[in-house]
């Protein structure tokens, strides 16, 4: 028996002659959270409409567990597959209660999907909220009332698609932990799709980076931000500079200076992030610089200064005046990119 | 298996039970138009002669003189409605469809009694030795009048209100954020007529185009007012030549309609109708108080509609006629009630289905789809009428053909199904259009089968949509008439079929009641959906 919940190999989908979908491959294990990221028209909600089962798939494979559920010939309704889904406008059936909606997803003899509701809105925290339509909920408790009623039918799988875009940051991290605690508890296997990099980090255990119709790196968090696969993904996830340098002897020389590193000698692109390069008062035995623009970013400043024909964005613990000559330091190894994908 | 349209809804059931409504629809004008083309062929064509031509220019020149004096009661109707505010304001936003739910037929009865001979306004003018006559044509072409404003008003006063209800649903998509951006930078008056107007030429295209193609398929007013039409001609030849003439007499308005049909439905009905309804709630800045306003959404109701029921109700005189007309014509107005009914509920029901059916389909498809159930609406009734005879009258003798449709209600009610689909169509998809994405694909998910997520979820939503439905196929039925000229079987003469036979026999004053009161059984059911529910018919 396959220890993966979902699988997809190939997976090709277009709107007419637009090619969104071109040859997904992913894994995704049973009771991990994913977190899939990626730039607006990427194709990650047509990625998850595909193993939703609301658009069929013209190449490729998708498999719960061990059982196809879509290929060229197969094509299982949503209703078929064991997964739940919590849309991005939330589509809570207006006319009906929050007691209501969660009966109407739920699965089995009404006595059991009655105690199932009951103890799910307990779960989610909308006791004495049974009969409120979804225009009597605050967005707090819509968001949570979508999640009961996905997670009614029992599935395997949860896709959450951009659930938290339209939501304050206070109310993104609750449930974003409201999230973390059912996966614990239910042990549900959760898809979460997000274009903001502080989501998938904070909610997924890996994350997948979709670009272009394809999922171009899989990782913890960690990883995909310390060693990112190419100068797409090291950009989409945050500030950072790219830069050429040169291998030999095992040492990486370039403008920062000489840091040893495992790579085969010879010219290479490599990637520090703005939290790996220092801006520092003018020091002898380090590249010179002068600052461009300086701004603060939560708990330090972030510094963008020229040195020769590069611009270097830095990290700084004070403010610097636009004009003054600045040094900068590489504080982290930099990480060369395997791939030349812009 | 190529991506696109999912295929989890609708069930096969619904599709296939909206093929044979568009088979039921479709077959018989199909049938009908193409015998025309077998058998005495030349002969038929023959029956093309300049006369017919002559008809059609004065049919074009009436529909272009109506849609003109249309919009001009239209446009400034529903930008008081929608960009104003003044007392009452949501009640005329509702009444405004008054005039279309009164048979074009009685609007032209009613205005006889202000602008005929002995009218209230010709009357006078003709003591004072001015001659008047609303029958009368101006323009002399090759001696023979070429412009009737008599019946461009009528049919203006009765169809101007298609005009506003697309222009209404135009100012209600509109996104007011483009109004704001240009009041920010320029004068109520110039944003309207730079940005406002602009933004809605599509809708007041459409509009324009639907009272011309009402106007020219109407066959009511221009019967009463003698008005050369090609309807008239069409109507003349089915009744004293034969059906298969009459409808070589019909093909060059149909092709007009037809290709016009085209043009607009693929030109700008997907920015008319097409895709998802999302209403914004119009800011009190883009809606300033205005008297003026109400004078003018006001002063168009009472003269278009208020005016000449008032006239009708002053001729009927004492509720002892009323009483009288209801007894002696008892059966044909029951017959027109059920035929209303059964037919309107018929209509709902095989709009709901097709509607259903469509509903899955992705929006571009179910666009072109959609456009097929539309055809019927660039067939005149007359047109239509005739096509529906011949096509039955050709299985006579099958089974229950007989007696259930050719001689019975059988086939009034499915004409009235061809004539009258689109409209309640229309009206189901715009109201499935606002369910909002993602409310039927949660629904899917749940696993429940399409019966079940038809009742809990689809219906509940829509009801509104089905209610208004079933209300407007029932008004349109009621106040049919040129079809039923054609169609009803001796069993089931309707009132307005009889309304226009008394024209010439009868005493004023009994046509008037059995105006007035055809006219209130349309407009009561109507006015109670309207008031009590306070839901507004989204027909676009």
């Amino acid at each position: 028996m396959s220890d993966l919940a979902l699988s997809t190999r190939g997976v090709a989908f277009g709107y007419g002659a637009t090619r969104v979908l071109d040859g997904v491959d992913l894994d995704v294990r049973k009771g991990e959270i994913l977190a899939l990221l990626g730039p607006s028209g990427c194709g990650k909600t047509t990625l998850l409409r595909c193993l939703a089962g609301f658009e069929t798939i013209e190449e490729g494979v998708i498999r719960y567990g061990d059982e196809v559920a879509a290929d060229p010939t197969i094509h299982r309704s949503p209703g078929e597959r064991p997964v739940g889904m919590v849309f991005q406008n939330l589509a809570l059936w207006p006319h009906m209660t929050a007691l209501q909606q969660l009966l109407f997803a739920g699965k089995g003899a009404r006595q059991r999907r009655q105690a199932q509701a009951r103890e799910l809105l307990a779960a989610l925290g909308l006791e004495g909220m049974e009969r409120r339509k979804p225009h009597q909920l605050s967005g707090g408790q819509s968001q949570r009332l979508a999640l009961g009623r996905a997670l009614m039918g029992d599935p395997e799988v949860l896709i959450l698609d951009e659930p938290l875009s339209s939501v304050d940051p206070v109310l993104a991290l609750e449930v974003g932990e409201l999230l973390k605690r059912l996966n614990r508890e239910m042990g549900v296997t959760l898809i979460y799709v997000t274009h903001r990099r502080e989501e998938a980090f904070h909610v997924g255990d890996r994350v997948a980076v979709m670009q272009g119709g394809r999922i171009v790196q899989v990782g913890a968090p960690r990883e995909i931000d310390r060693q990112p696969k190419n100068e797409f993904v090291a950009r989409f996830l945050g500030p950072c500079n790219i830069l050429d340098g040169e291998v030999h002897d095992g040492r990486l020389v370039c403008a920062f200076g000489e840091f040893p590193i495992a790579s085969e000698p010879g010219p290479v692109r490599f990637v520090l992030r703005d939290h790996g390069v220092r801006c520092l008062p003018p020091r002898d035995g380090l590249p010179c610089g002068r600052v461009v623009s300086t701004s603060y970013g939560g708990r330090d400043w972030q510094v963008a200064s020229t040195m020769g024909d590069l611009t270097v964005v830095a990290r700084s613990d004070r403010p610097w005046a636009v004009g003054e000559s600045c040094s900068l330091e590489a504080v982290e190894t930099p990480w060369i990119l395997k791939e030349d994908v812009r | 298996m190529k991506g696109g349209a999912p295929r989890v809804f609708p069930r096969s059931a619904v599709c296939w039970g909206s093929v044979l409504i568009g088979v039921a629809v479709i077959l018989p004008l199909v049938t009908a138009f193409g015998e025309t083309l077998t058998g005495d062929v030349a002969g038929r064509w023959a029956a093309l002669s300049t006369v017919v031509l002559d008809r059609m220019v004065d049919t074009a020149v009436l529909a272009a003189g109506t849609t003109l004096i249309a919009l001009i009661f239209a446009l400034p109707t529903a930008l008081c409605l929608h960009r104003a505010d003044f007392p009452g304001r949501k009640l005329l936003g509702v009444l405004y469809v008054a005039p279309l739910l009164i048979p074009p037929h009685i609007h032209a009865i009613s205005w006889l009694r202000i602008l005929g001979k002995t009218g209230y306004v010709a009357q006078p003018l003709r003591d004072m030795g001015i001659p008047f006559d609303v029958r009368a044509g101006v323009f002399d072409v090759g001696g023979a009048p070429l412009v009737f404003p008599g019946a461009m008003w009528m049919m203006a006063a009765a169809f101007w209100p298609l005009a506003a209800l697309v222009i209404s649903a135009g100012l209600k998509r509109l996104d007011p954020g483009l109004e704001e951006a240009a009041l920010a930078t320029a004068g109520r008056r110039r944003t309207l007529l730079r940005v406002t107007l602009p933004l809605l030429k599509d809708h007041i295209l459409a509009g324009a185009f639907f009272v011309f193609l009402f106007a020219a398929a109407c066959h009511g007013i221009p019967a009463l007012l003698d008005t050369p039409t090609i309807m008239l001609e069409v109507f003349f030849t089915a009744s004293n030549v034969d059906p298969s003439t009459a409808l070589v007499v019909a093909t060059p308005l149909v092709v007009v309609a037809l290709s016009a049909f085209l043009l607009v439905a693929l030109g700008t009905g997907r920015r008319v109708w097409g895709g998802t309804v999302s209403f914004q709630r119009t800011p009190d800045v883009l809606r300033p108080r205005s008297n003026t306003a109400f004078l003018i959404a006001f002063g168009t109701l009472a003269l278009t509609a208020g005016w000449p029921l008032a006239s009708l109700i002053a001729k009927a005189g004492p509720f002892s006629t009323y009483q009288a007309v209801f007894k002696q014509l008892l059966p044909e107005l029951t017959n027109s009630f059920q035929l209303a009914v059964v037919g309107g509920l018929l209509v709902m029901f095989a709009g709901f289905v097709v509607a259903l059916c469509l509903l899955k389909w992705p929006r571009r498809r179910a666009f072109t789809l959609e456009a097929i159930y539309l055809l019927p609406l660039a067939f005149p009734a007359v047109v239509v009428g005739v096509a529906s005879t011949r096509f039955w009258g050709r299985l006579s003798g099958f089974w229950w053909v007989d007696e259930y449709i050719y001689q019975g209600m059988g086939i009034s009610l499915f004409t009235y199904l061809m004539m009258f689909l689109p409209f309640s169509l229309r009206c189901l998809r715009a109201t499935m259009n606002r369910m909002g994405d993602g409310v039927l694909e949660a629904a899917e998910l749940t696993g429940r089968g399409g019966g079940a997520i038809c009742s809990r979820i689809i219906l509940p939503l829509v009801w509104p949509g089905v209610m208004a439905s079933f209300l407007i196929s029932y008004v349109l039925i009621l106040g049919e008439l040129s079809a039923s000229l054609v169609v009803n079987s001796a069993r089931w003469q309707t009132a307005e079929v009889r309304i226009f036979n008394m024209i010439h026999f009868a005493r004023d004053e009994e046509v008037a009641a059995l105006c007035i009161m055809m006219a209130g059984l349309a407009l009561l059911p109507f006015a109670f959906y309207l008031l009590v529910f306070n839901k507004k018919v989204q027909i676009l």
